[in-house]
Order: structure tokens, then sequence, then C-alpha cells
């Protein structure tokens, strides 16, 4: 184990933090897109997204929204975790 | 050669793969509770990835899938919504709990629970709970299994034997190797079932559609009600809106505190791995698109099916396929079934003697490591006596039994993050939590709203576990401590000292 980096800088504490609330907030956001009321918004088949209809491409884009947001979030944690 | 030989033969290879990766696993694994229940806490990040997908889907999404798209339509789509918000709070939840059962030895979810709220009863009733949910669980797998062979084999390999033989498999693999042996048979079965998922999803609108646009225009001008949000009840009416968003938020809180998944984090090697897993998991997640694409492949191709359930076998059998794609599908039908029944009947086990008998009796290592393998023998019998007898509506059973599953949230959280839980309080939650589900599981009719029972149970559990905790006396703070701030580096305990009741003499 490195310990070239014994107290981390304020930057690095503070985007780590931001970065956090920005994951609980993308994942709160991600439980209001696929339920009721906000879905609703996305019920119907058409416009077509990518040849699915729209009520399946929504939630197929929330997995991948998620998706990035924990690659995002892990990012950041691990360069913490110095490894 | 007649077809069903052909993919008998299949059958029987890929189920001797599994076999003999299975037997392989256990090699270098300590023979000790430890080693058996949570693989020496050894698991690397490419076994780990695959337990959790391979476990989480179950024959349940492989033919329930599809058999969903074909009969319920765009209600499916909350299978595709639940899983990633389900999974995301355990990249903050599983490493502690991993770090937690490093430091006080523990290897089941109870024992967790029962480490900081202390009581023998709150471990039997978990113990019971679990066990009780468990087992309908690993009834649809072995079922799941033998209808499949069934199909295929066009009845020459009936439900009961088809079922027996994948089941003996399943048996012998975790019998011998234990967790790691649960750890790697999932590997390759969540290999198989994703190539096999995606190869089938896109094959098929290809072959009987011309294109999975084309496909989804054609359902659209016949049946246009199948596409729209929130889809059709089982009984082909209009599904509501509570009842989807209220089946997305139950499943969601549920899907981690299901035993077997649960209890993985004791397996992992370091909290890294958890955390990637974690965040790798919705790739396998990914893996249901396909699975409705199949399911819609079927709606303008079958009649009716009078069990929705088949419309996998159902298509692969009539649409005029090549041997080897029948006998893949079978394979990865297989896969799905296996890869969460090993860890279902391994879970069920372990928690039958490490909660419900170990508080009450004192066993030697090697008695607890026996009593588990008898266990699983017992789990596996029961469960298969209800696989081959009819007329169990085990369907409706599994999926009350995630509203009960639910219920192990307000716990775990308050474990983790509330200094002034306490045992009353966290008992009281939980029984007033799961009488509430039961009550409007039995009577749908006294609901105010149609939201999920699980959810009336929550409501109901979460303030009773607050104010309770409130009239009851704080607890140790030093047993807190270890629960809201495990230390990073903290001492291991040696052996599983920590998890003993003191009843050595």
């Amino acid at each position: 184990m490195s310990h070239t980096r014994v107290l981390p800088s304020l930057g690095s504490i503070l985007a780590r933090l931001w970065i956090r609330r920005l994951a609980v907030g993308v994942f709160v956001l991600n439980l209001l897109a696929v339920t009721w009321p906000i879905a609703s918004l996305f019920r119907a088949a058409e416009p077509p997204v990518f040849g699915l209809p729209m009520s399946m491409a929504w939630p197929i884009a929330w997995i991948v929204i998620g998706w990035i947001t924990l690659l995002v979030l892990d990012h950041f944690e691990k360069r913490e975790e110095g490894e | 050669m007649e077809q069903w030989a052909v993919i008998s033969t299949m059958i029987l290879a890929y189920l001797g793969l599994t076999l003999w990766v299975g037997l392989r696993a256990g090699r270098g694994t300590s023979s000790t509770v430890d080693g058996f229940v949570a693989g020496d806490r050894n698991f690397g990040f490419l076994v780990m990835y695959f337990v959790t997908g391979a476990t989480a889907f179950s024959a349940f999404a492989f033919l329930g899938g599809p058999g969903w798209a074909y009969s319920r339509g765009a209600a499916a789509f909350y299978i595709l919504s639940y899983g990633v918000l389900g999974m995301a709070p355990w990249y903050v939840i599983g490493p502690k709990v991993a770090r937690i059962g490093r430091q006080l030895g523990q290897v089941t979810q109870a024992q967790f629970l029962t480490g900081r709220f202390r009581s023998r009863g709150l471990s039997l009733l978990i113990a019971l709970v679990s066990i009780a949910a468990l087992i309908p669980y690993i009834t649809l797998q072995m079922r799941g299994a033998g209808i499949v062979i069934e199909a295929v084999t066009d009845g020459q390999v009936p439900l009961w034997l088809g079922s027996a033989v994948a089941y003996g498999i399943v048996l012998i693999y975790v019998l011998v190797s234990g967790v790691t042996a649960v750890g790697w048979t999932n590997t390759l079965q969540g290999v198989f079932m994703i190539v096999i998922a995606w190869s089938l999803g896109l094959y098929l609108p290809f072959a009987l559609y011309g294109g999975i646009g084309p496909m989804f225009e054609a359902i659209m001008s016949q049946r246009p009600e199948l596409l729209e949000l929130p889809g059709l009840t089982a009984a082909g009416a209009p599904w509501s809106w509570a009842g989807y968003t209220s089946a997305i938020l139950v499943s969601a809180i549920g899907l981690t505190m299901w035993p077997h998944l649960f209890m993985k984090a004791f397996t992992a090697r370091d909290e890294r791995i958890i955390r990637r897993t974690v965040v790798w998991f919705p790739t396998f997640h990914l893996f249901l698109v396909p699975v409705f694409l199949i399911g819609f492949a079927g709606v303008l191709f079958v009649e009716s099916l009078e069990q929705p359930d088949f419309i996998l076998p159902h298509l692969i059998l009539n649409v005029d396929l090549p041997v080897i794609v029948v006998g893949l599908f079978c394979a990865g039908a297989l896969s799905a079934s296996m890869s969460t029944g090993d860890a279902l009947m391994h879970a069920t086990a372990s928690v039958a003697v490490e909660d419900g008998v170990r508080p009450f009796a004192h066993l030697s290592e090697y008695q607890q490591r026996l009593l588990i393998r008898v266990s699983i023998v017992v789990a596996g019998a029961v469960a298969y006596f209800f696989a081959i007898s009819e007329g169990m509506s085990l369907v409706v059973l599994l999926l009350t039994s995630y509203g009960i599953i639910a219920q192990l949230a307000p716990p775990v959280l308050a474990a983790l993050f509330w200094r002034r839980a306490t045992t009353p309080g966290v008992v009281a939650g939980l029984l007033v939590g799961g009488a509430t589900t039961l009550l409007f599981f039995f009577l749908p009719e006294l609901k105010p709203i149609a939201l999920h029972e699980g959810l009336f149970g929550l409501l109901v559990h979460v303030p009773v576990l607050i104010v309770v905790s409130l009239m009851t006396p704080a607890q140790d703070a030093s047993v807190i401590e270890s629960y809201i701030n495990p230390p990073k580096h903290g001492a291991e305990v040696a052996g599983r000292e920590a998890t003993d009741w003191g009843n050595r003499t």
C-alpha cells in the first residue's frame, strides 16, 4: 500500500461527497421515473425507440443510466480507497 | 436417432459438465462451516458477478418472463424497472455487512441481525420466515426444470424423472462442495443463460417477423393494449398503476433481503469485489430484454396458451427450429433453474441449522456441517414432493413471500444506521409487519387501495419499530458502534466464537 497520500486533499473529499449526493439523486429520480405518476407520461408504445415500444425503452434507458451512475460513483470511491 | 434422443443426449452432456465443475470447485476449500457456508470468504469478482446475476434470475425469469410478456404485455416491464433500483443500495450496505460478518464471524442473515439485536426468538423467527419463503421457491425451480425436460423430449422423460435427475446432480455437487460449487456452477450457468437468452431473443423476432421493429409494429396493429403501461392482469383486464408501482417498490426493497442473496455478502474476498459486483449488475439485468422479446414473439403466433409460462418451450417446439437450438434452449432453462435452486437449497439448510438449531443446542463444527448436509437433503426432498404433486399454487406463494422477505429490510437498515433501535422494537416490527402482509394476502378485499400487501406490511412495520424502540432502553454502546461504524481493519474473531450463544456447557 502506498503512503504517499496520507491526507486526502480537501478538493477530493468535496468531489466525493458531491458525487455521492449526485448518485443518490439519480436513483431517487430513477424511482420516480419508472413509477406512477411520471411513468404514465411514457405509457404509450409510440413513438418507437430503436424499434422498441417507448414503454419498454423507458425502463431500459434507466437501467443504462443507473449503470453509468454506478460506474462514475465507483470510479471516485475507488480512487479514494487508494487502489 | 429420434429428435428427443438427440436432445436428451445434449441435456445429459450439459448436466455432466455442470456436475464436473461443481465437484472440482470444492477442492481447496477448508472443511469448516466457514468453508461450506461462506466459501472461506474467498470469492473473486467473476464468480461474485455470476453468482449474483444467476441467482437473482431463476427459472421464473427464464420461463415466467416470456410468459408475462406474452400474456400480460407491458406489465412485465416492472421487472425491468426494479432490478437496478433494488441492487444499488447494496453498494453501501453489502460491504458494511461483509465487514461486520468478517469481524464477528457471521455466515447468515439472522446471525447478522441477532449480533446486534440479541434474541434467540428473533433468530428462530427469521429462520422460520426464511424457510417458509425459500421452500416454495425451490419447488418452482424443480418444476421448471422438469417441465422443460418433459416438453423438449415429447414426454419421453416425465416431469418427475427430469426434476429428479437435474436436482440429483445439484444435490451431489452442493453436498460435496458447499457454496463453492454454487459459485462455480453459477458462473457456467450464468454464461449459458446470457448467451442463450440473447441468441434466442434476437433470432426469434427475425425468424418470425423479419426484425424487432416489424414485430412490435405487427403487435401494435393487432394487440395495442399489450404494449401500453401498466399492461394487463393475469385475467387480461388492465392492471392498475397502484399495483404496478407497488410491485416495483416491494420487489426493489426485497431483492437483496432474500437470504440466499444476502448471505453471499459473506462469501466475497473483500469489500471492493462486492462494490464491483453491484456496479456491473445492470449488465446482467439487461438479459431480461431478450427474454421479453421471446415472449412478444409468441403473441401473434401462439393462440392463447392455457399456461402462459410454457410460451418458451411451446414456441421453441412449434417454430421448426434446428434440434441444436432446442437443446441449447433447454440447457439455458436448466441453467436458470439450477443456478437459483442450488443457492436456495444451500441457503435453506444453512439457515435452518445456523439460525434455527444452533442458538438452542451446542454443536461441534463437525456436527454443524453434518446437520447442514442432512438438512440440504431434507429441504430437497420436501421441495421435490411439492414439485411433483399437482394443484399447488406456487407462483402465488412466491409472490407473497416477496412481501414477507421485504419485512427483513427495516431491521437490516436499523442495525446498520440507527443507534436507537432496540431488540423489542425490531421483533415487534417484524411480527406486526409480517402479520399485516399475511392479513391483506388472505383478505385482499380489506385493502383500502390496490397496493401490494408487502407495502402495507412495511407501512405498519416501520412506525412500530421506531415507537417500540424509543419506548425501550437503548442498547450497549459498544455493540451499536460495531455495527454503525465497524472498524476498517478490526481484528477478526478467531473461529466463530462470536456467533456462539454461550450454551457450551
